[in-house]
């Protein structure tokens, strides 16, 4: 509880020939985080006797195999998305999530199983796919057909007769309005008034044109026209005039499409025969290659793989038991403490409800595994200055509820929403504790309930100074628990020394200043003394810092005032704001009832909030500066870990 | 309708506390949305840590904000009658509405803590508590802002009945 999972180290030696069947053991067992080997054969004497594993060959097919079942997954997504639970449905009243069964298999079977599933799916919807992909073409090539033809609508002439014939030569143009004189006029020099020009009015302010003119010219003339914004248009392939060629493409529009809608059918139908399976088997492949990638830590010699990992003191016995079975007794286990300069994952443990606080904990960084679990003094702390910053019973029976809803919604399956609502239910449960102890409930709204207004014993606004030193006196004791858990851990972990120097002095000083203060002159001075000589005992030049750094830090404190006084201050405004409204008729009633509804859940949002991150900056800055080593590594024991998959 | 010098002064009070938190939290939280339209361009699942961080930088305009109530309702100026306050107390008020409205520019540089809290999330999520862990750090220094306030404020009995 104070300190992480207790581990051991384990080493085991085993027949070449049973490296699968360890690993699928191991990974079942889901209690052994593996090290790699490859660290410790950075040694030559390790070099001389072991070499890195080779790597497996099953890992290269099943990244294939992978790569062409997310392919598959992806195109039936496109065409038969699967229903999504919305956002907030999703966390506070979730379905249970669906589970495929299956039976197990793995190795060899399962990568021929997948192998074929997917050359079978693939055989089917090869057809269907280059079908669609083909007409997607023709349809967007009729599209921008139509959208030309669009522009030239208002020439009423048959699309065959563009072109070249044997004299002359007729095009299509868009033009702005304003250059056509210019164009005549230019049309005139060039071809010695040999052409015709007919415009017609299209869409935004152009003109669409008919240019007739000498063959031979043709492409001079275009050439010069085109620096005069002459847009040339080339339609191919269509027969008659605008608006027929128009209706004969909306026919095949209509016609593609339903063919389109046919062939999306075949691969709707595929994807629901075949998209269960696929999801099964991908899960089972990931599996199948976390085994072969794990091997990739061991080490191996003539026929012999060498394996080491960690594992929980706890569990260590039936591990063995487990690998002796599967190796018919062809292994060497070992099971050491570990030593001093071993980097051994840490595994957190508390109790239940303790362990949702654990995510706090985590925010910061993981203890070392010989460090204190600060989880169990974080789980009060956090509690009392949340709701000693929130101030206010109503806000926290709404966090209480929230909390509540959020467990038994999302948090039925979701861990970490669980923990999410354990936390905030918890400290919404304080701060309707602490609320009514200081009278506010939605400010002072609710105080005109008789009941209520009995409970209060102290009234922060009026009483400002006295919650001002209640809160640095909270300040002080939490710093001296950080303190005494330093000196404790120091003298457990027989460091004598360091209990000594560090912070002793700190628990001297408080007791000499009071005793000097209350008459005990000579008592008191003494006790300051020692805390001195202490002091420069273990902090040399930096003393000086030492006194500022602990000054500071009670005096960081006063925040836990300044924001309770806040929530309250603010819930004031909110009421009498609503209460100014309130007197102006019955149109001022529903303004009134507005701003207090609004007002007062923004004050809950922002102050939460603020409660939630400065409860945890005052652990995290004040507290575990004291005694607190983070940086450990997180145990990640080799598990199989299904999340659609049931195996029957 | 005759205000007192006393009371003008502590009507500037307040303008000063809640117009100068304002510009703060203002700019704060104008530097951490810059980042944060940034973040979301590439990546729109991150809007909720972005949002959050944006948020921190705002808490010093709700201290100038409540610093301005604090005054405005001990002068009586809002919910009840306007009382007749000396000139030493116009003053103090004055004082304590300067003391939020410089210590919420702190705001400012929480802004920027905050836009590069929404790029270390945005390179990698798992930063995101410690991310508003440093932002919330700059935040100290105004609450002492707001707590010295709210000691002259009580002190000079503008609050505190």
């Amino acid at each position: 509880m104070l300190r992480p999972t207790r581990m051991k180290k384990i080493q085991i030696l085993v027949l070449e020939g049973l490296r699968y069947e360890i690993i699928k053991r191991l990974q079942e067992l889901g209690t052994i985080h593996l090290t790699d080997y490859s660290e410790k054969l950075a040694d030559p004497e390790w070099r001389s006797l072991l070499r890195p594993c080779s790597l497996s060959p099953n890992i290269r097919k099943i990244s294939a195999l992978n790569i062409a079942v997310n392919r598959l997954l992806d195109l039936f997504e496109r065409y038969h998305p699967e229903e999504r639970e919305g956002f907030i449905k999703g966390i506070f009243a979730p379905l249970p999530p669906r589970r495929l069964e299956t039976r197990e298999i793995y190795g060899k079977e399962l990568i021929d199983t997948v192998d074929d599933i997917i050359k079978k799916i693939e055989a089917e919807v090869e057809g269907p796919v280059r079908e669609l992909e083909k007409i997607e073409q023709e349809i967007l090539e009729l599209d921008r057909t139509k959208g030309l033809l669009a522009l030239i609508l208002p020439l009423e002439i048959a699309l065959e007769d563009i072109g070249e014939s044997v004299f002359l030569s007729i095009s299509l143009g868009i033009i702005p309005k304003e250059e056509i004189e210019n164009i005549r006029e230019r049309l005139q020099e060039l071809t010695e008034n040999n052409f015709y020009l007919g415009a017609r009015e299209t869409s935004e302010n152009k003109l669409v044109a008919i240019l007739i003119c000498l063959k031979e010219q043709a492409s001079f003339v275009l050439a010069n026209l085109r620096r005069l914004n002459w847009e040339r248009i080339e339609i191919e392939g269509q027969q008659g005039k605008p608006k027929e060629a128009i209706d004969s493409i909306d026919k095949r529009l209509v016609a593609l499409g339903e063919d389109r809608a046919r062939k999306e059918e075949i691969i709707v139908d595929i994807a629901k025969r075949w998209r269960d399976e696929l999801k099964k088997h991908r899960e089972l492949l990931m599996v199948e290659r976390q085994r072969e990638e794990s091997q990739n830590k061991f080490a191996e010699m003539e026929h012999i793989v060498a394996i080491e990992g960690w594992i929980p003191k706890d569990s260590s016995a039936q591990a063995v038991q487990e690998i002796r079975e599967v190796s018919h007794k062809a292994c060497v286990v070992e099971v050491l403490d570990p030593g001093g300069k071993d980097d051994v994952p840490v595994q957190l443990k508390n109790p239940k409800l303790v362990r949702s606080f654990e995510v706090l904990t985590r925010l910061y960084g993981l203890p070392t595994y010989n460090g204190v679990d600060p989880t169990l003094f974080l789980v009060p702390g956090f509690l009392l200055f949340f709701s000693i910053m929130l101030t206010d019973a109503m806000y926290g029976v709404i966090a209480l509820v929230l909390g509540l809803l959020l467990i038994r919604g999302g948090g039925r399956y979701n861990q970490f929403i669980k923990d999410g609502g354990v936390i905030l239910s918890s400290a919404g449960a304080a701060t309707i504790f602490i609320g009514a102890l200081s009278g506010g409930w939605f400010g002072s709204f609710g105080l005109k309930l008789t009941l209520l207004a009995a409970l209060q014993v102290f009234d922060p606004m009026i009483q400002v100074t006295a919650f001002l030193l209640i809160a640095l006196t909270i300040g002080l004791a939490h710093v001296n628990v950080g303190v005494v858990i330093n000196i404790v851990d120091n003298f457990k972990r027989k460091d004598i020394w360091k209990a000594i120097s560090e912070n002793l002095w700190f628990l001297f000083v408080q007791p000499g200043l009071g005793l000097f203060l209350v008459g005990y002159k000579s008592l008191g001075l003494l006790f300051i003394v020692i805390a001195l000589i202490l002091l420069f005992m273990g902090h040399k030049a930096m003393s000086m810092f030492q006194v500022t750094g602990f000054m500071g830090d009670i005096l960081s404190y006063a925040r836990l005032m300044a924001l309770g006084l806040c929530t309250t201050g603010i819930a004031m405004t909110v009421n009498v704001l609503s209460g100014m409204l309130y007197a102006g008729g019955s149109i001022g009633i529903l303004f009134a009832l507005i701003v207090f509804f609004i007002g007062h859940l923004f004050n809950f949002l922002i102050n939460a909030m603020g409660s939630f991150v400065h409860g945890l900056r005052l652990h995290y800055v004040e507290f575990f500066t004291k005694f607190y080593q983070s940086g450990g590594t997180e145990f990640t024991p080799l598990e199989m870990r299904f999340e659609i998959v049931q195996i029957k | 309708m005759e205000l007192s010098t006393g009371i003008v002064l502590a009507i500037i009070g307040a303008a000063i506390s809640m117009g100068v938190a304002a510009i703060s939290a203002g700019v704060g939280v104008g530097l951490a949305g810059v980042a944060g339209a940034g973040v979301i361009s590439e990546d729109p699942k991150k809007f909720g840590p972005v949002l959050v961080l944006q948020a921190l930088p705002q808490t010093q305009g709700i201290y100038g904000f409540l610093g301005a109530v604090l005054i405005l309702i001990g002068v009586g100026v809002l919910g009840g009658t306007v009382k007749e306050i000396p000139l030493g107390m116009g003053y103090a008020a004055l004082g304590g509405g300067i003391v939020i409205g410089l210590s919420s520019i702190t705001a400012v540089a929480q802004g920027a803590i905050s836009a590069s809290g929404m790029g270390a999330v945005a390179k990698r999520p798992e930063t995101f508590g410690q991310s508003v862990v440093l932002a919330v750090m700059a935040e100290t220094f105004a609450i002492f802002g707001l707590l010295i306030a709210i000691l002259i404020f009580v002190g000079t009995k503008i609050m505190g009945g």
